[in-house]
């Protein structure tokens, strides 16, 4: 038993491998040659929308992951390293997918009437690789930055629980993103677009989005820590897939609980309220 | 590599990123206002210290 796990650790790394490969490749493809499968809205007026801008942009969390990622190979082996990689892509790149194109297809009001009035959520510019219509590097991006958070919390709390760590990852992340957000949908970069006219903004970023970021990084960062007692438990093979499984469920529970806000907000908060600071 | 520096790396790239994406790109874009907002990310870059400094204060214990 013991010899064939790590047969079975490495079968499951190369197949996350092989399934992020393909998925970027087919979507890489889809969105740049094929863009009216999926309504691409066009990239009329953004700055370094060229595909060799893109690619050499691309290139800057590139190397900030594979930096992560050879520390994440040297701390948690092959397997641990994949599972953190393909988890977190696979965790984010759907939560993310899922909300692009509920705004696309205007499908947020099929959770309540009273969202009949949303205008959409968001969608990303500029990429050359792409997982979905989400860019490859914004999926890596939560990976190395989900990483690092909680590679920090665990550094400067490492007696205390996962769960501490997983907030204060958390913590760090919103932390990140309350200026990277207004930054990069400034006039001047527009990396994504915000259509959303949900009721509490801050920094003209729907207060949800920072929700998010705090949720997903924590809670990822618990799922992770249950992956050596879910694979003690189930096997490596079948383990894996029960890990992945309960990032689903952890997914539709985020999204679950931003539609309960959304409702509450859209019915009680009128009219919507944006908290700026010097006009951002 | 020591083990501290490797200890350290994923700080370093964290700090890296937000260093690119927050900062150098608010100062491209020649908005002053995104450099004032910039205070509400301060967490980032003084829990970065923090870590590096104990990670690297082991090292010399």
């Amino acid at each position: 038993m013991d010899a064939a796990l790590p047969a079975e650790e490495k079968n499951v790394s190369l197949a996350i491998g092989i399934f992020m490969a393909a998925v970027i490749a087919a979507s890489t493809v889809l969105h740049h040659l094929f863009p009216q499968v999926l309504s691409v809205p066009p990239n009329d007026g953004v700055n370094f929308s060229g595909y060799l801008q893109m690619f050499l942009l691309d290139l800057v969390p590139i190397g900030i992951g594979a930096v992560c990622f050879y520390h994440a190979l040297g701390k948690y082996g092959r397997y641990g390293a994949m599972m953190f990689l393909g988890g977190s892509f696979f965790f984010t790149g759907l939560a993310e997918n899922v909300w692009v194109l509920l705004g696309r297809y205007h499908l947020i009001s099929a959770f309540s009437s009273q969202l009949k009035d949303v205008s959409g959520t968001y969608y990303f510019t500029r990429g050359f690789f792409w997982w979905g219509e989400i860019p490859a590097v914004i999926c890596l991006s939560w990976f190395f930055i989900a990483y690092a958070c909680v590679h920090i919390a665990d550094v400067l709390l490492p007696r205390l629980s996962i769960w501490v760590k997983a907030a204060l990852g958390g913590f760090l992340a919103l932390s990140l993103d309350l200026w990277l957000d207004p930054v990069q949908v400034h006039p001047y970069w527009q990396s994504w677009k915000w259509i959303s006219n949900e009721s509490i903004k801050l920094f003209s970023i729907p207060l949800s989005n920072f929700a998010g970021w705090f949720l997903v990084i924590g809670l990822f960062a618990v799922a992770f820590d249950r992956l050596p007692r879910i694979t003690a438990r189930w096997g490596v093979r079948k383990g894996s897939g029960l890990f992945f499984l309960l990032l689903i469920a952890l997914k539709a529970a985020v999204l679950t609980l931003l539609m309960v806000y959304g409702v509450i907000a859209m019915k009680y908060v009128v009219p919507p309220v944006n908290f700026t600071l010097w006009g951002v | 590599m020591s083990k501290k520096t490797f200890a350290a790396l994923p700080i370093f790239a964290f700090l890296a990123y937000w260093t690119w994406a927050c900062l150098l790109c608010a100062l491209i874009t020649r908005d002053p206002r995104l450099l004032k907002i910039g205070f509400v990310s301060l967490p980032v870059p003084l829990a970065c210290a923090l870590g590096l400094r104990r990670i690297f204060s082991e090292e010399e214990a």
